[in-house]
């Protein structure tokens, strides 16, 4: 069965130099990021991280941008970094708090998409039972965000620091 | 009774404490200084991790602005790179007190007269900002 997931633009993460996005699943009540926020605040080890996670995004938006170093390169696919591709891939990133990940995709240092995440508990993510739904999920996510970037159905503004799409605008998972 | 998933954001910024903010602020500003250094020196994070005796995942770790940084790490830094990453506020005025401070004179173009688009070069201390003088910006 397809699932239809719209780009939703987080209101409350708009800042002078990061736009925060997430992505919404057509039969969920929240985006992916409040997803991953829900599930997380219930975990006491994780108090700490959370505040620490939400005041980072914060402060990266007001005063840094989404600078390189600041985010992981976490990517199922990643030998395909190896071959030559037509124009520059998109990767998966990640966002690590200790235990605790947050997968998403940095378009360029004013745009980042947050997806879902969780506590990882193996060394890699694809085995673990928390975060590899999540996980694989994001690989194609940010496979299909990079083909509307391609594509033109998502767009620049004219100083590439925020993105346009129409409203209607759905990837098919 | 079920929480309400859309405020989520609101729950936890009203958890953040003080203390929350200033770990980020100076981990992200410790940083931001590493990397300073790093351009200054023309080092790569390859390197730099090569010298601490770590892999390169371990090092864009301590460079996230999210990593437990300790006091030894930041140590270990500062003898690697041969530069202070952290400077207390007693230190920074130490090192400061001994700044020389070079005063420089300053010529600005001025209007001389209403009328005419006449300009003259008026050391910037001397003007006397009359009717009559106005600075023109060019």
């Amino acid at each position: 069965m397809n699932i239809f997931v719209r780009i939703e633009r987080l209101e409350k993460f708009q800042f002078k130099k990061v736009k925060y996005f997430s992505v919404h699943f057509e039969e969920n009540e929240v985006n992916e990021f409040y997803d991953f926020l829900n599930r997380m605040e219930d975990l006491e080890i994780f108090t700490e991280e959370l505040s620490n996670l939400l005041v980072w995004i914060e402060e990266i938006g007001k005063n840094y941008g989404a600078q390189k170093r600041f985010f992981r390169d976490e990517s199922e696919t990643a030998d395909v970094r190896a071959l030559p591709p037509p124009r520059k891939q998109m990767v998966l990133k990640k966002i690590e708090v200790n235990d605790l990940r947050l997968y998403c995709m940095v378009l360029n240092e004013h745009v980042v998409i947050f997806f879902n995440g969780g506590n990882k508990t193996t060394d890699k993510a694809q085995y673990c039972p928390n975060v590899a739904h999540y996980f694989k999920q994001a690989n194609q996510l940010t496979q299909k965000i990079d083909q509307l970037l391609k594509s033109g159905e998502i767009r620049w503004n004219s100083g590439f620091t925020d993105i346009e799409y129409e409203n209607n605008l759905e990837l098919e998972l | 009774m079920s929480k309400d998933k859309t405020k989520v954001v609101e729950r936890l910024q009203s958890r953040i404490t003080p203390e929350n903010r200033i770990f980020v602020k100076k981990n992200l500003a410790i940083s931001e200084q590493i990397v300073t250094i790093l351009k200054q020196k023309g080092w790569t994070q390859k390197e730099l991790a090569k010298k601490l005796g770590k892999n390169e995942s371990e090092v864009s770790k301590l460079l996230s602005g999210l990593h437990n940084l300790t006091l030894k790490s930041i140590a270990k830094l500062e003898a690697e790179l041969e530069s202070d990453i952290i400077i207390t506020p007693l230190e920074a005025c130490e090192k400061y007190k001994t700044t020389e401070y070079v005063k420089f004179k300053v010529y600005v173009p001025v209007r001389t007269s209403v009328d005419e688009m006449n300009c003259a070069y008026v050391e910037e201390e001397t003007i006397e900002y009359q009717p009559t003088y106005q600075k023109m910006i060019i």
